[in-house]
């Protein structure tokens, strides 16, 4: 099997899986195409699985846009394009996700994105925290990001490059955890029915304000232009 | 326009059958109202929606999921057009079979079959149920000399060689596996399987799909039945190697029997005919006196109620009464009776009953209940279908 067809093959873990529904959706709900800026193709997969509206890819450090364009021939939902941004770029985006962004080229980027933004864009970031290393998409190749920069270091890189930050929502945060080790914990003292019960509530708690983003793995920043 | 059906590929009406003209009346008005329904729900690749369940919901993709919703959704169209000869019917069926074709991916996948993992490929049952009711489709074209047939069965012949054969299919274990990686077995996904490749055998004329890989599975599944005591005929929800996880749930132990009853037809194997009526006897055993079920059954005489399945009930009672012809006796007007009440106005039924009540402290009215879902309004559309008496004119 191919090294593509095992990435769009793979399954996300919940917090990525929900951050990648909700980015989609601002995405989806975009008139022309949406740019997607993505640090590795783990990432953009989740994209082409989400969205059957015409998507721009932009080629990063560690992501080569037409090489992957290429690649996924035969398995986009929607139209997929490699893009080629810069500041003199004519071609203006509403809608922009950016999963992952590198600690040494946020703020560059962020301003970047500014630039390609039409007035009233929505900018979605993907972000994550030190807990990812527990995350089984942080324990095997290709990573998500090589040097990725933190939820709160995103949001202020964002304030930088003149985004208004809108809104920050945490994915799989302390109450999550302590509902599933409860459910554990019943299921090894022989009460399954309770265990269920509590991952049930496991997910009712499954996303918590983002001043959490420290104490979660995935956060989601939604951000708009002034 | 109406055209001649040919050999019947409908659900069998069960025998003897007898509703009550306000239960016949409102069986046909739940049908076309979950057929104007079905197609509000329509968007360019497919029947999309949200979806509630019990393992993880998925409300933020609302786009189209090629996955069981076609299964009944088929198999409903062609109970329609059976029983009407209104060649409307056959149409809908076909363009959820063409819906399958256009999302096969380059691996013999289906695009976005997971249900409620949407969106992502390789859904069990889900791909399974998808190939049932394109062989379905496949053989009433055939059995009309439709040129057509043919590629729906190509589309689902792939997907069991490159999906199932060449990626589950465990030769030592000697069953499906759920998942390439791990040794796990599940008996209601492997069921749907089973169906599929009965049918596929039939349509392709080639034995090898049932008695190498259909019948194996089912000896598998046999394994997972309970005997004795008060889980008597239950069978466990899946297996990790030699551990199975006692967990029991009515919905999906109701969905191996009529594959276990497709064994029985096919070599005439009681143990199959057994296992059946045991398991149905099982189902019937934890309903409760308003005809619903519980969500799931633990050991210890435990369970958790909640969320209680509306439409999904169309499946089980479908399952039990195909079990009638393993000597399975029951009354299905109180299940009938929970289902139909579950009809919302705009034509769908609800999902459940108390999906909040799972959580501790949870609420009441939790908005999940009510929410339609077509992969569950599906089971409720296929049963009903196959309620409905032929060329009564009701539809």
């Amino acid at each position: 099997m191919r090294a593509f067809e095992e990435l769009y093959l793979r399954r996300p873990t919940l917090e990525y899986a929900q951050a990648f529904d909700l980015a989609a959706g601002t995405l989806n709900r975009g008139e022309g195409p949406g740019l997607a800026v993505v640090s590795s193709p783990v990432h953009a997969v989740e994209l082409l699985k989400r969205c059957p509206g015409p998507v721009d890819y932009w080629s990063t450090e560690n992501f080569d846009a037409p090489a992957f364009v290429a690649e996924a021939q035969g398995w986009a939902w929607g139209a997929a394009s490699a893009a080629l941004l810069n500041h003199q770029n004519t071609k203006a985006y509403e809608a922009l996700i950016w999963a992952e962004p590198e600690s040494h080229s946020a703020l560059a980027k962020a301003m970047l994105l500014r630039s390609v933004a039409q007035a009233n864009a929505v900018l979605v970031v993907i972000a994550s925290a030190p807990l990812r290393r527990f995350l089984p998409a942080w324990q095997i190749h290709p990573r998500p990001a090589q040097d990725p920069l933190s939820p709160g270091a995103v949001r202020r890189a964002l304030s930088k490059a003149g985004w208004q930050l809108k809104e920050t929502i945490t994915f799989h945060g302390p109450r999550a955890v302590a509902w599933t080790k409860l459910a554990q914990l019943l299921e090894r003292l022989g009460r399954p029915d309770w265990g269920d019960r509590c991952l049930f509530a496991m997910r009712a708690n499954y996303r918590e304000p983002g001043w959490l983003w420290p104490l979660a793995p995935v956060s989601l920043i939604r951000a708009r232009t002034i | 326009m109406v055209v001649a059906a040919g050999p019947s590929f409908a659900d069998p009406r069960p025998d003897d059958l007898k509703l009550d003209s306000g239960t016949a009346t409102a069986v046909a008005k739940a049908v076309l109202g979950l057929d104007a329904w079905f197609d509000s729900m329509r968007q360019p690749g497919g029947y999309g929606g949200p979806v509630v369940h019990w393992w993880r919901d998925c409300l933020d993709y609302t786009g189209p999921g090629l996955d069981w919703r076609y299964e009944g959704i088929i198999a409903g169209y062609l109970n329609l057009w059976e029983r009407s000869g209104d060649e409307r019917w056959l149409a809908k069926a076909r363009r959820a079979g063409d819906d399958l074709v256009a999302g096969q991916l380059p691996l013999g996948n289906y695009r976005n079959s997971e249900f409620e993992l949407n969106p992502g490929t390789c859904g069990t049952p889900h791909e399974a149920a998808c190939d049932l009711g394109l062989l379905k489709l496949a053989s009433v074209l055939r059995g009309i000399a439709h040129p057509d047939w043919e590629i729906y069965y190509r589309t689902a012949r792939r997907n069991i060689e490159a999906f199932y054969i060449q990626r589950l299919w465990d030769d030592s274990a000697q069953y499906f596996r759920d998942d390439p990686r791990v040794l796990c077995f599940v008996p209601n996904k492997v069921a749907t399987l089973a169906e599929a490749l009965f049918a596929l055998a039939k349509l392709s004329g080639e034995t090898v799909w049932a008695e190498r890989y259909a019948l194996p599975t089912l000896n598998a599944v046999l394994e997972h039945q309970l005997t004795g005591g008060e889980l008597d005929g239950a069978i466990v929800q899946n297996s990790f190697g030699q551990r199975k996880i006692l967990k029991f749930f009515p919905y999906y132990i109701s969905r191996c029997i009529p594959s276990l009853l497709e064994g029985l037809a096919w070599n005439g194997d009681g143990r199959y005919a057994e296992a059946a009526r045991k398991a149905a006897a099982f189902v019937l055993r934890v309903r409760l006196a308003d005809g619903s079920f519980p969500q799931v059954v633990y050991p210890g005489r435990r369970d958790n109620r909640y969320p209680q399945w509306v439409a999904a009930v169309g499946d089980i009672l479908r399952a039990l009464d195909l079990a009638r012809e393993v000597g399975v006796e029951f009354d299905g007007s109180p299940s009938l009776d929970w289902l139909l009440a579950g009809r919302r106005p705009d034509g769908a039924f609800r999902t459940a009953l108390g999906f909040g009540r799972v959580t501790p402290g949870g609420r009441l009215d939790d908005p999940r209940d009510d929410l339609p879902v077509v992969g569950w309004n599906d089971k409720a559309f296929r049963t009903l279908t196959g309620l409905l008496p032929a060329r009564s004119g009701m539809v």
